[in-house]
């Protein structure tokens, strides 16, 4: 019977049929393998530095959340430009996807950025800017704006008037060059205020309080400091203190390293301008694996200042922007 | 042209329904079955990951319950302490609350302050920053403002003691003591770290990215988030608003861009709410791999129907085109085709019943091809029996002999008979007469013989009632009696008689030709008719012709019959239908 052959042959297909299913529906989960995944290095200006680890901490979260593998590296101290050279190159042939750098230069370091970008791999500027139309992106502050509002709380603190000093890093730094021309700026117009003098010490916080001894202690004791990095201001605060000058002496700072909060919180510091290096940090991740995935990013990206003393520091907001949180 | 006729009917054609049909059928059912299946499978799933989300976030909130009542606890411990000793700013005291300090790992502070803000006693022994504003801190207000409470500040930073800024809760009561017979309002403050909740909390795992976070349920601030570095730079968002509303259960969210499904516990006594945050994409694979599967499923079956309908279709319908097909053949004429039974089926039967139906044919067209030569040939032979030339030379003969003789009657009888033999042999060369006309014939040639035989015989002719007007087949009669004379009569040595009757006998028209002469046995007569080869004198070829002439005409149940006996005569009936005066176009 030709018809019970047919029915048998359909029979034996549907029992198949599971079988088949069985085989179609085992899938393999694909996932991209850690090992071969390149890191974002992240170079900063100084790997031991309070700013630098909070950076870390938020391009750590970042890395966390989009599924990368993050390296930090920098040198141990700002002024290393040459050690930032080193380890560029070092990492450029280690292989990355993506290279977040904070320049100790904004000259020196064009040249290598160039080099990087030529070989593929975006770079993303924190911080400090560097002088490479190359960049993909620059991430941090806008320190001219800065400049003019702590120059502006200066100006709220002292009453307008007075003789007062700049505490920066280095004649060359940038971003202390563009933070003093927004204090310049911003006093411009108020004619009883006048900048004395504009001295340098580097990161170095003993030196900055040599810095600040001699300038308190010749004639014509100036009615306040500027100090536009936390090297400056700690070493200022410290010489203030000790000289007992605290009140006398206004000293406005830069950044939020948490020996300045404690002097913010003393009173010695009487207002600082607080920038967000966690959100920097983030961003800079964020921002570099776009770049990476040769989608379009923003070329400059701006981050939030804040001035604060110390009746504002405890406020619930600034709080959650000066405490890195930690268990 | 053809090829529009080709595919119309190729679409016609019940192949091509049945494949069509099928796989409507069960493309339809499977499409059915796979969205109910798809619905169902990914509502269960939802369903699943609500209550696993909910269950989980039951338990976190068990365990931050415990946790928040063992510190509770602890918080009572240390108040005991404080109320037994009577000089708080003591070292008695001092030394016993660093012993408890120590014991745990998540401890900050333990602080005694008096209601203006000075500190009675403290842990850890560090010195006290100045400009804490510790008496506008929110923790110290609500001690204050509700004492014998303790109260759960949100987080904060920690600022009083030199060292390092941590982020705290505060748990604060306002107390009094008794010292000396005077009562005097202070503050208890205990911080804890995040270290215990950040272990219950991160612990809790929904899904692949899913997480935990509190809230408090007063202000929905965020207590604890396991990205709450994040949150406080504003670069996560949690909507709060929406959660806040809910004391318990669970609700879908989109307000981040992506949906989430959010799960709602009540945290008792202290005020907060555990919030479980999972994806819906998550869940989502499920949902994608289900579907993933169910298209496969469906390619597959669809597949798998499409080849069994074809087949089985092509199976039905092939050995219909096959018949269809032999048909076409037999209508072009071709009757020599067997078609090959391959199964018993109903295909297989009409194949058969095609097979018989094509035998008959044949056998039919064999058969009527007979007919119309044994009629061809018996026509010739009535055109033939028209004319007798034998006859018409034998009674010439006579006539002459009789003109010798002078028997000028005999004569004039003789060819006037004659005369109307032939007329009505011929008839205008019609085939059917009327029996009164066939009746005539037949005496005119009975009265010819008669005279040739020298009155050796007699002979009557009878018609019943109404027959002469009836029709029938001409020169019937003339054979049989031509026989009756040559075999019967002659051969006998008695005078001889021959009497023709035609009569209505059971619906039909039966003429008789009854003779007396020497008959034949039954045997021999019953051969006459059948026997188609005729022995010796010839006798019968006669009776058989018009045998076959009638039957020819009329059908199998009219014709001869002869009934003899030997020595005393024979009667040869012939049996026509009754045709009323019927105008037959019939040549």
């Amino acid at each position: 019977m030709k018809l019970k052959s047919a029915s048998r042959c359909a029979a034996a297909a549907v029992l198949a049929l599971p079988l088949l299913l069985a085989a179609c529906s085992r899938q393999v989960e694909i996932r991209p393998d850690a090992e071969t995944q390149k890191p974002v290095v992240l170079l900063v200006k100084d790997k031991n530095g309070d700013y630098w680890n909070t950076v870390k901490m938020g391009a750590e979260a970042a890395a966390k959340d989009f599924g990368a593998k993050l390296t930090f590296d920098g040198p141990g101290d700002e002024s290393d430009v040459a050690g930032q050279q080193a380890l560029i190159r070092q990492y450029l042939a280690y292989g990355m996807d993506a290279l977040i750098l904070a320049p100790d230069d904004y000259a020196v370091l064009a040249e290598d950025v160039d080099n990087v970008v030529r070989k593929g791999v975006p770079v993303v500027a924190v911080e400090s800017e560097v002088a490479s139309e190359r960049v993909s992106s620059f991430i941090g502050i806008d320190n001219y704006e800065a400049g003019r509002k702590a120059a502006a709380k200066l100006k709220e603190l002292s009453g307008a008037k007075g003789r007062f000093v700049i505490l920066s890093s280095a004649p060359g730094s940038r971003n202390a060059q563009q933070r003093e021309k927004g204090i310049v700026d911003e006093l411009s117009g108020s004619p009883r205020m006048q900048v004395a003098d504009t001295l340098y010490c580097g990161s170095d916080v003993s030196l900055c309080g040599v810095r600040t001894r001699e300038a308190l202690s010749g004639g014509g004791r100036p009615d306040g400091i500027l100090a536009l990095n936390a090297a400056a201001a700690v070493g200022a605060a410290r010489e203030i203190e000790r000289m007992g000058l605290y009140g006398t002496v206004k000293l406005v700072a830069f950044e939020n390293s948490p020996e300045e909060l404690e002097w913010l919180q003393e009173g010695v510091i009487q207002a600082t301008l607080i920038q967000n290096p966690f959100t920097i940090g983030y961003l800079s991740v964020k921002t570099a694996l776009e770049a990476a995935g040769r989608q379009k990013v923003e070329k400059r990206i701006v981050t939030e200042t804040r001035v604060i003393d110390s009746e504002s520091m405890f406020w619930s907001d600034n709080q959650k922007m000066l405490f890195p949180f930690v268990q | 042209m053809i090829g529009i006729r080709f595919r119309h009917y190729r679409f016609k054609s019940i192949q091509f329904l049945i494949a069509v049909s099928f796989t409507a059928i069960t493309v339809g059912v499977v499409f059915f079955v796979s969205y109910v299946l798809y619905d169902k499978f990914t509502r269960t799933a939802e369903n699943n990951a609500v209550r696993s989300n909910e269950q989980i976030i039951y338990q976190v909130t068990k365990n931050l319950e415990y946790y928040i009542r063992s510190m509770t606890i602890f918080f009572g411990e240390v108040e005991a302490s404080v109320r037994e000793d009577g000089d708080f700013a003591g070292d008695r005291l001092h030394e016993q609350l660093n012993t408890i300090f120590h014991t745990r790992e998540d401890l900050v502070t333990i602080a005694l302050f008096d209601q203006s803000g000075q500190k009675l006693t403290a842990l850890p022994s560090v010195p006290m920053r100045s400009n804490t504003h510790l008496t506008t801190q929110s923790w110290f207000r609500s001690a204050v403002e509700n004492p014998n409470h303790l109260s759960f500040s949100v987080p904060h930073v920690q600022n009083l003691f030199k060292g390092q800024y941590k982020w705290v809760v505060s748990m604060s009561k306002g107390i009094k003591l008794k010292s000396g017979g005077r009562t005097r309002d202070a503050v208890l403050l205990v911080d804890v770290n995040f270290k215990m909740i950040d272990d219950l909390t991160s612990s809790v795992k929904l899904g692949q990215k899913g997480y935990a976070y509190i809230i408090d349920e007063s202000a929905g601030n965020i207590i604890y988030h396991p990205q709450q570095q994040l949150i406080y730079a504003g670069i996560k968002y949690e909507n709060v608003e929406q959660a806040l509303k809910y004391t318990y259960g669970s609700y879908l969210d989109e307000s981040t861009g992506v949906q989430r499904l959010i799960t709602i516990q009540t945290v008792s006594n202290v005020g907060w709410k555990i919030v479980g945050v999972s994806y819906m994409d998550e869940i989502g694979t499920t949902k994608r791999e289900i579907g993933g599967f169910l298209v496969w499923l469906l390619a597959f079956v669809l597949l798998f129907v499409l080849g069994i309908t074809l087949f089985m279709s092509a199976k039905i319908s092939q050995p219909i085109k096959r018949l269809e097909k032999s048909m076409q053949l037999v209508e072009r004429g071709n009757l020599h085709i067997e078609i090959p039974i391959r199964r018993d089926d109903e295909v297989g039967r009409l194949s058969r019943r095609f097979n018989l139906m094509v035998g008959r044919i044949r056998e039919l067209m064999d058969q009527i091809i007979a007919q119309q030569e044994s009629k061809r040939k018996s026509e010739l032979e009535v055109l033939q029996s028209q004319i007798h030339p034998h006859f018409l030379y034998n009674t010439l003969n006579s006539v002459v002999r009789l003109a010798g003789t002078g028997k000028n009657d005999e004569v004039i009888t003789m060819i006037t008979s004659l005369s109307k033999f032939f007329r009505i042999s011929l008839s205008k060369g019609k085939t059917v007469i009327p029996l009164a006309d066939e009746l005539e014939h037949i005496r005119n040639y009975l009265i010819i013989q008669k005279i040739r035989y020298k009155n050796k015989f007699e002979f009557e002719l009878a018609a019943g009632e109404g027959t002469e007007s009836l029709q029938t087949l001409k020169l019937v009669l003339q054979p049989i009696v031509e026989n009756a004379i040559y075999h019967g009569i002659e051969p006998s040595v008695d005078e001889g008689r021959i009497a023709i009757r035609a009569d209505v006998v059971q619906g039909k028209l039966r003429l008789q030709v009854a003779d007396n002469g020497v008959g034949m046995s039954a045997e021999k007569a019953a051969k006459l008719l059948s026997d188609g080869t005729g022995e010796g004198d010839g006798t019968g070829i006669g009776l058989r012709n018009v045998h076959e002439r009638i039957r020819l005409t009329y059908g199998d149940g009219y014709g001869l019959q002869i009934e003899s006996e030997r020595e005393e005569g024979t009667i040869v009936s012939v049996w026509l239908p009754i045709l009323k005066e019927e105008r037959s176009d019939e040549a």
